[in-house]
């Protein structure tokens, strides 16, 4: 019995492993990274995605790519050729071959050159036009074995000036007409030319020699623009809208390409289709040329500079810059409202004031333009001033109504009272039309819009829904359900088609017809939150308020419709967030917001390309409102005890 | 007499007559709108000289639609182009839902898994990914990444897989001549799979024992198609890997640029939000139920089976079929990407012949078809799943 006893005990301290640390950093390890053999195999595949990510992520924001492995080269224009140096490719690699493979813009296919051993540049050709260069790429034979050298993105963009022909392609009775001129001894200008859109559908036309312009007849283009024209037409004005016009056509995005021999020399011109105002018709010029110079001649991957030099235009698009203090005003107002709020109510509102007034103080120290950095900081103190005034003074109700006012009043600043108000000369208020209104503040009325307007429309028709009359209860259910079985691309199409066409008479700006058709939408899905939090609410309350002697409606009202709401306010927060990024759907149709500016900067010749650049910012400045709004979602959630009782 | 009309109630106190009476309001008001509307519309149509009606469907399109499925020509008409439009958008949204589906279950356990780093990572993934607008994230992977991808000579290659700006060149098992004879043997392999589904629930049913009699057929229909594949002699199917020949892959199947792009970002999309539906549908899971099937004596894979998955998919069907719908809508997205789905064959269309009300009419309709199609199979399927109550 006793030998036993030691036995066991013998093998108890024999099978004792050493102590394992269970604290500390080591334990944590341990505990929640290794604590099977696949968990450790996760965590090493974990690492290595991590490791993959960040270390491309840190390269493309710092540099864009590899440098290493780029052969340092250098492009130059010598005599109108464009020359490709890459002297010191031959001390890195000690090369046999090397095949440079450039695509550009002015040319359909991409110019292939090879290097010998003992060259150090190359001619490229000559070229008549701006080109921007979009990839170049180099296979380089080492030792037999062959390498490639891709640098995607690099960004050159290089204006070289022959005396070579201006077009202008111009509207003229349905057609498309295309005029040239040729500055110097032009010997030759030929065809077969050709015009493409957006949907790459080529239109070939013979440019005959010398011939003063031409008429495109039959173009497939030719009824579209046709009916652009009668509707511009339609709308009841007197002129023809260059403006309106331009937004009209630009959604179809058409560019030209001629190419043309001149002086023995041949070349291509492909230019997107501008119009220049001033005409009585309106008229489509090809890009203007440019002159003899080489842009962005260093070889740099990423222009992160574009968004400081565009941060104007993104913020609020064409808002006339002279009345820009109004866009101020509004945030001031609502940094006020902000203040006094979290001076009054603790908690959840004094926590989202104070992230917002930590976010601005953070903004006014970023190098922005003077004059912005003393607007952002009055941002701050106004916000601090309602705070002090919230905390000291009993202002529960002025607030409340100041949030209900603020969005007339908002609307009213931005939109403007008269010109003529109270001189012609100076007005306080001046008009700004909503076609002005663009970038993100563009992007936050369209959400704005739409869930405040959306709000009683919703209500309604979810009582319509549980309403007693079948009748009223079938058409909310349709409205409701075809509304929610149907993208909104196709409500906003469907606004912006139809609109003028069931309002003739009335000229409904695009930016209207895009709220309306958001407020459409959003109603149908506000309904149907609200719908949810009816239900939620016991019939027992609907007899109570019968009970006290209350009618229907009134215990509808003034009982059930408030519990309702209440618990339906993280549905409707996150039916805003999904709003804000709907609004970015209106770029398709458009409207120059947030992402369709950006859109436009990178297709803007100083910028060409920078989609890397650009869509980051935008993503960014959306992830940070998104993902804010969804955090005070949640936190309403949890402080309401919604799903908890 | 008089006594008697004096007490009956006067009609707009009778709530009988009132309640008909309140409808028949609301819809002499409907029909006004709708007639003032309608009467608006002629007006503008008349003014621009244009008639209501569908027969301009029959029309030469005189547009050119790339090939991602059906081949179109620009000499067919509109209708048909609207045909193809709406197989490209079935297309997209079939793959998607299945794809994002798998990203979305990875992600959901991920996120739930005891390593702390595979869980931060999907978190991660799921906070930034929803939080970016869908278009600007389609934006993104088609003008910033795909457009950008280097030239067909210089193609990512991995597994026989080529990515270039191009496109996806991917490896695809081609049928050969004696296709057709397998796929008579495979006609009735699926009998048999079928007979054996019915033998094995029946019996199942018998025994009283819960399994998958789904996993029986399959893997009899499988015995039997990788048995016939033998006995055809040469092979019914060829795989064909993408060969980079003079300029362009040869062999293989290609997906487009914009397809590829369109699809990347609506599954990495979509499936941020499938993830959080399927780690909350696990987490509704009380843990005293794997807690009470482990104390039955159950294994791993059967609690996972038999307890967590049958509750956690009673939670996951119902959300999951608006993400489903979701997805089919989002792909209307593809219009700024410049794929040819419905909605960009409609848009084509509204701008070639300026009949846009019947148009969108056609669009709304093959929409609405399509959203009802998914909650039909979905909602089947979740009466399936969802709790007896006894």
């Amino acid at each position: 019995m006793a030998n036993n006893l030691d036995n066991r005990s013998l093998e108890s301290v024999n099978v004792e492993k050493p102590p394992v640390a269970t604290g500390g950093v080591l334990g944590w390890l341990r505990e929640n990274l290794f604590n099977t053999w696949y968990n450790a195999l996760l965590t090493f595949l974990g690492l290595l995605l991590i490791y993959v990510s960040v270390t491309g992520a840190v390269g493309f924001i710092i540099d864009g790519l590899d440098e290493e492995f780029l052969p340092n080269y250098q492009l130059s224009i010598q005599d109108q050729n464009l020359v490709l140096d890459f002297g010191d490719i031959q001390s890195r690699f000690k090369v046999d071959e090397v095949i440079f493979t450039i695509e550009h813009s002015g040319a359909s296919s991409p110019i292939v050159t090879t290097l010998n051993n003992s060259e150090s540049s190359v001619v490229l050709g000559a070229f008549s036009e701006q080109i921007k260069i979009s990839s170049i790429s180099a296979q380089i034979k080492l030792n037999g074995n062959q390498y490639q050298l891709v640098d995607r993105v690099a960004k050159q963009k290089i204006d070289i000036q022959v005396s070579k022909p201006e077009l202008e392609v111009y509207i003229l009775g349905g057609n498309i007409g295309v005029e040239y001129t040729v500055d110097g001894e032009a010997t030759a200008l030929r065809g077969p030319s050709t015009l493409l859109n957006r949907d790459h559908q080529v239109e070939d036309f013979e440019l005959g020699n010398m011939d003063e312009n031409i008429v495109l007849g039959n173009v497939v283009l030719n009824y579209e623009l046709e009916t652009l024209y009668q509707l511009v037409e339609s709308e009841g004005q007197l002129y023809l809208s260059v403006e309106d016009f331009q937004r009209r056509f630009n959604s179809t995005k058409i560019f030209a390409r001629v190419d043309y021999l001149l002086d023995g020399q041949t070349g291509s011109i492909r230019e997107n289709i501008k119009i220049i105002e001033g005409f009585s018709s309106p008229r489509l010029q090809l890009g203007t040329v440019g002159n003899l110079s080489v842009d962005h001649m260093s070889l740099g991957f990423n222009h992160w500079e574009v968004i400081p030099n565009n941060l104007t235009l993104l913020m609020v698009g064409r808002f006339p810059r002279d009345q820009l203090e109004r866009v101020w005003f509004s945030m001031y107002l609502v940094a006020l409202l902000l203040g006094l709020s979290a001076g009054i109510w603790p908690g959840l509102v004094r926590l989202l004031a104070g992230v917002s007034g930590a976010a601005t103080v953070i903004l006014a120290f970023l190098p922005f333009a003077p004059g912005v950095q003393f607007w952002i900081a009055g941002l701050a103190l106004v916000g601090l001033g309602g705070f002090a005034l919230g905390y000291f003074f009993q202002l529960r109700r002025l607030v409340i109504w100041g949030w209900v006012l603020s969005f007339p009043i908002i609307m009213v600043l931005l939109s403007g009272v008269s010109n003529e108000w109270p001189n012609a000369e100076d007005p306080v208020l001046s008009l700004v039309n909503t076609r002005e209104w663009g970038g993100l503040l563009l992007t936050f009325l369209l959400a704005i819009v739409g869930i405040v307007l959306s709000f009683p429309i919703g209500i309604l028709l979810a009582l319509g829904r549980r309403s007693k009359y079948p009748v009223i209860s079938v058409f909310c259910v349709l409205y409701i359900e075809i509304i929610r079985g149907v993208p909104l691309i196709t409500i906003l199409f469907m606004s912006r088609i139809l609109m003028p066409l069931f309002f003739p008479g009335f000229q409904i700006e695009e930016v209207i017809r895009a709220m309306v058709g958001i407020t459409m939408f959003s109603a149908a899905y506000m309904a149907e939150n609200v719908r949810g939090g009816l239900q939620s609410i016991p019939s027992g309350q609907f007899e109570a308020g019968y009970a006290v002697g209350l009618k229907g409606w009134q215990s509808m009202f003034l009982i059930v419709l408030p519990q309702a709401l209440r618990a339906v306010i993280p549905a409707i927060v996150g039916q805003f967030i999904a709003l804000f990024k709907d609004t970015t759907l209106v770029s398709i149709i458009g409207l120059l917001d947030f992402l369709r500016i950006a859109e436009s900067v990178a297709n803007n010749s100083n910028w060409l390309g920078l989609w890397y650049e650009l869509l980051a910012f935008t993503a960014l400045v959306y992830w940070v409102f998104t993902f804010g709004m969804s955090y005070v979602s949640r936190r309403i959630e949890t402080s309401l005890g919604v799903g908890t009782r | 007499m008089a006594e008697k009309s004096k007490t009956s109630i006067p009609f707009w106190r009778d709530i009988r007559k009132l309640n008909v009476l309140i409808q028949i309001v609301f819809v002499i008001l409907v029909i006004i709108a709708g007639f003032v509307l309608v009467n608006n519309m002629q007006t503008s149509l008349d003014q621009l000289g244009k008639t209501f009606g569908f027969e301009f469907f029959q029309d030469q399109s005189s547009f050119a639609i790339p090939p991602e499925s059906l081949e179109f020509d620009r000499t067919d008409p509109y209708w048909y182009a609207i045909v193809v439009g709406l197989v490209n958008t079935v297309k997209v949204a079939l793959i998607g839902i299945i794809l994002a589906t798998i990203l979305g279950t990875f992600m959901g356990i991920a996120r739930l898994s005891s390593n702390w780093l595979i869980s931060k990572i999907a978190e991660i993934y799921v906070e930034i990914i929803r939080n970016i607008p869908l278009l600007v994230q389609l934006i993104f992977w088609y003008f910033a990444v795909f457009v950008n991808l280097p030239d067909a000579r210089f193609s990512i290659e991995f597994f026989g897989v080529f990515l270039s700006n191009r496109g996806l060149f991917l490896p695809w098992a081609f049928p050969s001549e004696t296709f057709s004879i397998w796929a008579i043997y495979l006609g009735v392999a699926l009998i048999i799979a079928i007979i054996a589904y019915i033998y094995r629930r029946n019996q199942l049913k018998r025994a009283e024992r819960p399994g998958f009699p789904g996993f029986t057929a399959m893997g009899v229909f499988m015995v039997l198609a990788a048995m016939t594949w033998f006995f055809t002699g040469p092979a019914p199917l060829n795989l064909e890997f993408p060969v980079f020949g003079r300029f362009n892959f040869d062999g293989g199947i290609v997906l487009s640029t914009e397809f590829s792009a369109l699809l990347f970002g609506l599954v990495i999309y979509t499936g941020a939000f499938i993830s959080e539906l399927v780690r909350a549908g696990i987490q509704a899971v009380a843990k005293g139920q794997v807690e009470a099937a482990k104390a039955l004596g159950l294994k791993g894979s059967k609690v996972l089976q038999l307890v967590v998955l049958p509750q956690a998919l009673r939670v996951i069907v119902p959300p999951l079929t608006s993400q489903y719908l979701n997805l089919t809508k989002n792909s209307s997205l593809a219009v700024a990407i410049g794929y040819f789905d419905v909605t960009r064959v409609a848009n084509t269309t509204i701008n070639q012949t300026g009949h846009g009300l019947e148009v969108i009419i056609i669009l709304m309709a093959c929409y609405l078809t399509l959203s009802l199609l998914i909650s039909m199979v979905m909602n089947a399927y979740n009466r399936r799943i969802k709790l007896v109550e006894r």
